[in-house]
């Protein structure tokens, strides 16, 4: 072997995936070749210096942040954390008998609520909402629809999504992250469909650089 | 999102056990904590609605690393704005034979004896210079150890094609390395 047939064989030399012979005819010209040995040294030593790449566990309570996030409970991350207008959830939901009540949580509709958002250059708050349902109900359809100034922030470019869930008899609640893209007013729609039964609940959209 | 207590019960068995090795590999991904924090949890937010599909998943890991995965390359164009080659685009077969037998690590040589601090800098430099996509494939494979079974269910490619994409990430890398080489 010289050092052109070399070439081709070093990946596969490296990673340890030659056969036994193309192994020995690698080695044994690396023997004798100073340069091929300096170039397959070099390959092995950013494959090593790669692998000792430092990668941190995350911080305590992680699991606990990221799920209460996610079920909108918990307090936003430390970096998503800015005020928002009151606002932006007002009370405006039609209360109903029809499967239950759709109601604001606690202080939903007076306090500034809490928002969320990936970096300063989004706006994203947490819409809550809360659905008390007279019994528990499976297989009902949710639909949700931003205006043109608003996004789910876990579906970027999205204004309207749907999905099956089931509800529990009592409370069941809803936190969307709502990203607003530029100034603006609107209305997120919600549907909540269950077999040819179906209510319609509305809440404002407003920016969030907007009131206060 | 909008569930049951007992349907958020679900979601949180089903991912809990898998969350520090999305961390892991989101802090590879991106580089830091609070970034690799921010992908899991975007991560965790669109999959809350789709607790029913993760109930029908055998196994969980690669589909989770599948969808944090994608998460990354998307946020990360959308983000940068800019059009890449894709790892996914390995050219024509004329051109591919041409393109293995290719090795641009002619200029590597300095690296087998720089002190370690220094040559560590450049690697972490050049690889953060790869677009995303080979950049995670080079992690997964170089750095994580996975297989390439594994790798192709992430990246949803044929396994027969990752030995190429590999080599390509790897030529770019060296071409990084090469170019920090120079005087």
């Amino acid at each position: 072997m010289d050092c052109e047939q070399l070439i081709p064989h070093i990946e596969d030399y490296c990673d340890g995936r030659l056969d036994e012979a193309d192994r020995r005819a690698v080695a044994a010209h690396l023997a004798e070749c100073s340069d091929c040995a300096r170039k397959v040294k070099a390959e092995q030593r950013w494959r090593e210096l790669l692998r000792e790449s430092p990668v941190s566990e995350p911080g305590s309570g992680f699991e606990t942040r990221i799920l209460e996030a996610v079920h909108g409970g918990g307090d936003a991350r430390r970096r998503w954390s800015t005020p928002v207008a009151g606002a932006a959830m007002a009370a405006c939901l039609v209360v109903g008998l029809f499967l239950g009540t759709w109601f604001i949580p606690r202080g939903g509709d007076s306090g500034p609520e809490t928002v969320v958002g990936p970096v300063s250059e989004n706006n994203v708050q947490t819409m809550r909402l809360a659905f008390d349902s007279g019994e528990a109900l499976e297989n009902v359809n949710l639909t949700i629809e931003l205006p043109p100034h608003a996004e789910l922030a876990s579906f970027p470019g999205e204004r309207r999504i749907s999905w099956e869930v089931d509800l529990d008899k009592g409370e069941n609640l809803l936190a969307l992250p709502v990203r607003t893209l530029f100034p603006g007013e609107g209305e997120l729609v919600a549907r909540i469909r269950h077999g040819d039964r179906e209510r319609v609940f509305r809440a404002p959209v407003t920016s969030g650089g907007e009131g206060g | 999102m909008f569930f049951s207590r007992s349907q958020a019960r679900t979601f949180d068995q089903l991912v809990k056990p898998h969350l520090r090795g999305l961390y892991r590999f989101a802090h590879r991904l991106t580089g830091n904590p609070a970034d690799a924090e921010d992908l899991v949890q975007d991560v965790m937010l669109k999959l809350y609605p789709r607790t029913r599909d993760l109930e029908t998943v055998q196994d969980l890991r690669p589909w989770l690393n599948r969808v944090l995965y994608r998460q990354f390359v998307d946020r990360d164009r959308k983000g940068k704005r800019r059009q890449e080659q894709s790892v996914t685009d390995t050219g024509d077969i004329e051109n591919h034979q041409a393109f293995l037998d290719r090795y641009p690590g002619e200029g590597l040589g300095p690296l087998a004896d720089m002190e370690r601090g220094r040559a560590g800098r450049m690697v972490q430099e050049a690889l953060a210079e790869l677009p995303p996509d080979q950049r995670a494939l080079l992690i997964m494979y170089d750095v994580e150890g996975w297989e390439q079974q594994a790798i192709a269910e992430v990246l949803e490619v044929a396994p027969g094609t990752i030995k190429s994409r590999l080599h390509r990430c790897r030529q770019k890398l060296r071409e990084q390395l090469a170019r920090r080489m120079e005087p």
